[in-house]
């Protein structure tokens, strides 16, 4: 080895102990769905939107639903609907991602639409002149 | 002096440890920095090993934060110290360490970014050169426990991690506490507040005028999302008691929506000008910010309200049909679906006709 390359080698090396740099990774996706759930309907949309989140049980009262993202989509529509069928809160926006009420994080009795008991959640792509390009699947959810 | 201009190929390989892309991996816990502004300090300790290569160093750290609405808005890191490396054969360097990093990110996760300067001497095979050289440093760190007044965690963690990967043992360590030294600035929230209402007074006001025009669906649109945005910040204030005076409970809901609703009603009255997409848009902002639906504080106005969007749906249905705009009914049939409003449901499915399948499920959820 010559000097220089040693010499190079041992700057090195404190460089690598006092500095930090890059990982490669990610978090992980959750898996894809069960088959033969109910699903929005759309006749002549072959798109589907993935929900990743809530899980169907024990999501809390102020879930935050996720769905991967669909390339052909400009914005979401998402609806949260009760057991009897009343529309708890629905949202539109480009977001992957809300927490129900649009409140991340919100703390415990702060106003809101909460999910006081089961229902259902769904998602339906739109793209930029506001065509269905995909929808998903009508998932249970409760808190 | 040997200032180290173009490095070589071993110190290329060391920028890749101290720079380049950064991971998400971290920091997804949900643990973060309040808002406010902290102050911490850490001692960064330790050494690294492999096959005849060794180094170690120590050096003091301290930081300062300033985190706002969940994100970083400021701050800087401190770092002073001194390392050693060596290797079979007896090289050695000596080198004193320094560096004044920015931080930014979010308060999850606190990205760090700027240069060290390493001065020194490195000898080998009997020479000695002085080293004097300023490399570029990035890298991030989360928070492990938060409260109000203390975050702890490591800075190093990361560090351990790249070691790990180019195949180094490593002890290296730099726990932190940070203190919070101010809570958040709520100034500019009262003020939104009061520009926020003042607006969409305005609104009211100018849709009840000589002019009669009510704001568009996407100038409704952008007020609801101010008055989201201000309720997200509020809520962070309050988790370390910072919301102003008057919002100690959050943000008045019920006053909102009352307001807000007026301003949907005033839109559906003009129906006829929007457009499918507009109407569709307007009835998932109206559900969004409580104007109707069945956590309106107002059920009765709600109801009515909702009535009227289903009226006006309803309308556009109609003229879709006639059209023969099968995008508008197909829009209109699944918020239909999804806002569990089965007649109108029913009646663009039956528009669709052949379209549709029955049944209603598929195979390929997914």
């Amino acid at each position: 080895m010559s000097r220089t390359r040693e010499a190079l080698l041992l700057v090195v090396l404190v460089l690598a102990a006092c500095t930090s740099g890059d990982i490669s990774g990610g978090p992980e996706a959750a898996g894809p769905e069960g088959s033969s759930v109910p699903m929005i309907e759309a006749p002549g949309v072959e798109g589907r939107v993935a929900l990743l989140a809530p899980p169907e049980e024990e999501a809390g009262e102020v879930p935050v639903f996720e769905w991967e993202a669909v390339p052909a989509a400009a914005t979401y529509r998402l609806a949260v609907v009760d057991e009897g069928g009343d529309v708890v809160w629905a949202w539109e926006g480009v977001a992957t991602s809300v927490a129900l009420g649009g409140v991340a994080d919100r703390p415990e009795g702060e106003a809101g639409p909460v999910l006081a008991g089961p229902g259902s959640w769904s998602v339906v792509a739109v793209d930029q002149e506001g065509r269905v390009v995909a929808v998903s699947a009508i998932r249970s959810v409760a808190p | 002096m040997w200032r180290m201009r173009r490095p070589g190929v071993i110190l290329l390989a060391s920028v890749s440890l101290v720079s380049g892309a950064l991971s998400p991996a971290w920091g997804q816990k949900g643990v973060a920095f309040p808002d406010g502004t902290w102050k911490g300090t850490a001692i960064f300790t330790g050494s690294i090993a492999k096959q005849g290569v060794f180094a170690t160093g120590s050096a003091g750290i301290t930081f300062t934060l300033q985190v706002r609405g969940g994100e970083v808005t400021g701050g800087v890191l401190k770092m002073s110290g001194s390392a050693r490396s060596r290797v079979a054969g007896g090289g050695r360097a000596n080198l004193d360490v320094s560096g004044g990093l920015s931080l930014g990110g979010t308060a999850r996760r606190v990205t760090v970014s700027g240069m060290l300067s390493f001065s020194g001497t490195a000898s080998a095979q009997g020479f000695e050169v002085p080293v004097d050289i300023t490399v570029p440093a990035t890298g991030s760190f989360s928070p492990v426990t938060a409260s109000c007044s203390q975050v702890t965690g490591d800075l190093a963690t990361e560090t351990r991690a790249v070691q790990r990967q180019y195949g180094f043992s490593t002890t290296v360590r730099a726990l932190f506490v940070a203190v919070r030294e101010a809570g958040a600035d709520a100034s500019d929230v009262v003020e939104e507040y009061a520009a926020l209402v003042e607006d969409i007074h305005e609104a009211i006001a100018q849709a009840k005028g000589a002019s009669g025009t009510p704001p568009t669906v996407e100038q409704l649109r952008e007020l609801a999302s101010r008055a989201a945005a201000l309720q997200n910040a509020i809520a962070t204030l309050k988790v370390c008691g910072d919301a102003p005076e008057g919002f100690e409970k959050g943000l008045a809901s019920p006053f909102f929506s009352d307001l807000f609703r007026q301003l949907v009603l005033m839109l559906l009255e003009r129906a006829d000008q929007l457009t499918v997409t507009q109407l569709i848009a307007l009835a998932y902002l109206a559900y969004e910010i409580g104007a109707v639906g069945t956590p309106s504080p107002d059920p009765q106005a709600a109801q009515d309200a909702e009535d009227e969007l289903v009226l006006a749906l309803n309308a556009k249905l109609d003229f879709a049909i006639e059209d023969g705009d099968t995008d508008a009914i197909l829009s209109i049939y699944t918020a239909a679906q999804q806002l569990a409003i089965e007649d109108l449901a029913a009646k663009a499915k039956s528009a669709l006709g052949g379209f549709i399948e029955e049944g209603g499920t598929d195979e390929q959820d997914a």
